[in-house]
């Protein structure tokens, strides 16, 4: 019985799904504190981070101009704002 | 810097050239930035393949001989052995996976999503399959040597051969439920600069929760507990073993039968260990957002492409630890497991078996008609 009863135990013991390959793609970790105004004027589009499984938040990015990039909190206001004002891609 | 912007679109810019420090000093200083995983990729890119690559040498060598082995000359006398056959029948098709991971890291999926599923879902099932039946050979010698010295009575299995055939169906079924949830979740995604992943997608919503509940139910299940269970089996027959020695077996053979021990449960711990504790962190991480640093969080990325293709180094070393450290072992182990089987397992053998006896090396008719279960007239084989 005992033995049945590690079996068993062993049965339950890989029930999982694997997330073996990682996929390690870029993400916001941490969102900015609101930005100057000048910042916001060089906001060229923005794309929207889903915690789907590959990034652990959620998060708005915004790209500027020359490529760079920061990351908004998508409960923020002034986010929710700058989000009507630009293009999504 | 700027040579891989084409493909990265966000997140690409983490480091600044010095001309642009006072910009972003001026205006940037307090924001952050997308984490651009791009050299975490490329690391991936050249490690990777090359570790898979051995592992598919090394592993399919020696995989292949255990099963050309078994299923050629040598007749499967054991449960043990049974469950041998079938681990290196899973570290095979796991091992078949590697090269679609190896293009995967050089390039992102280029294969669709039937092979995506059927890889994901092939790797989670022998991996698990794999851990499974590692866990299930230390219970069956476990098993072997506690009924071989304390049970003298009959036995209490009806058909051994359908035993077994139940057996290794409920294994092969349980790892096969296992790889389910990933056919369904894993779909290839296109991310920045049009490199795609083949990865599990969740509803959004549930997706932290899931994917959490998922990671630990992974290390718990799939690591934690297969290890106690080897522990407490292996403990219980090296206990044995140093009783046997006791009773008169020269201590040169007890170290070796020791050796093995440590060698399986040692092995185990050093390829799987890592691994889990890099995703713990990595879980805790997603619970609650822990890493905010670019460079930690690389630093883990890396750290988990490490010790993953140390995990799964693990099945390639399958057949050395539990064939050709054995084979050789055999025979000395089964004198030491005789003498702690004392009286219970000879009276059996004696009384019940007594034309079967004199031929030891067994036929398939002995098996055919033989009423006790034969795992425990040899199964002691480490």
């Amino acid at each position: 019985m005992k033995t049945h009863a590690l079996f068993f135990l062993l049965l339950l013991a890989c029930m999982y799904p694997s997330l073996a390959q990682g996929t390690y793609e870029n993400c916001c970790l941490k969102y900015a504190n609101e930005v100057k105004a000048n910042v916001k004027k060089r906001i060229v589009s923005y794309k929207v981070q889903q915690t789907d499984g590959g990034c652990n938040i959620a998060a708005v990015v915004f790209k500027l101009k020359k490529g760079r990039t920061f990351c908004g909190d998508p409960q923020q206001p002034w986010v929710k704002d700058l989000m009507k004002k630009n293009k999504r891609i | 810097m700027d040579s891989h912007q084409d493909f990265e679109d966000f997140g690409d810019h983490t480091n600044h050239s010095s001309n642009e420090t006072d910009y972003y000093d001026e205006n940037y200083g307090d924001f952050h930035t997308v984490c651009d995983k791009h050299d975490v990729r490329s690391f991936g890119g050249t490690f990777l393949p090359i570790v898979y690559a051995l592992a598919l040498v090394v592993g399919l060598a020696g995989n292949s001989m255990v099963v050309f082995v078994y299923l050629s000359r040598k007749r499967l006398r054991t449960l043990t052995d049974v469950f041998i056959l079938n681990l290196a029948f899973a570290d095979l098709l796991l091992l078949f996976t590697l090269p679609f991971w190896a293009a995967d890291a050089v390039n992102g999926w280029e294969l669709g999503i039937p092979a995506c599923k059927i890889t994901s879902a092939l790797y989670t099932t022998n991996f698990s399959c794999s851990m499974l039946l590692l866990a299930c050979i230390s219970v069956d010698r476990y098993r072997a040597l506690a009924q071989g010295s304390t049970s003298a009575h009959g036995p209490s299995g009806s058909n051994p051969r359908r035993k077994r055939v139940i057996l290794c169906l409920l294994v092969w079924g349980a790892a096969c439920i296992f790889g389910l949830p990933d056919m369904v979740l894993v779909t290839v995604k296109s991310h920045a600069g049009g490199r795609q992943a083949c990865r599990a997608v969740y509803p959004p919503s549930m997706a932290r929760a899931a994917k959490a509940t998922l990671e630990l139910l992974e290390v718990t299940l799939s690591f934690l507990l297969p290890f106690l269970v080897m522990m407490f089996c292996y403990w219980k027959v090296g206990k044995a073993l140093s009783q046997a020695a006791t009773s008169g077996v020269r201590g040169g053979k007890r170290w070796k039968a020791f050796r093995v021990l440590i060698a399986v449960v040692g092995v185990f711990l050093l390829t799987q260990l890592p691994y889990n504790v890099v995703k713990l962190i990595r879980t805790m991480d997603v619970i609650y957002a822990v890493v905010t640093e670019c460079e930690v969080s690389k630093g883990l990325d890396r750290a988990n492409q490490v010790t993953e293709s140390l995990a799964l180094t693990h099945c390639c070393l399958n057949p050395v630890l539990y064939i050709f450290i054995g084979s050789s072992f055999k025979e000395r182990v089964l004198k030491i497991a005789k003498r702690c089987g004392q009286t219970g397992r000879r009276y059996r053998q004696g009384t019940d078996q007594p034309a079967v006896e004199i031929s030891l090396k067994p036929c398939t008719q002995y098996e055919a008609h033989s009423e006790s279960e034969e795992e425990d007239t040899s199964t002691f084989t480490i």
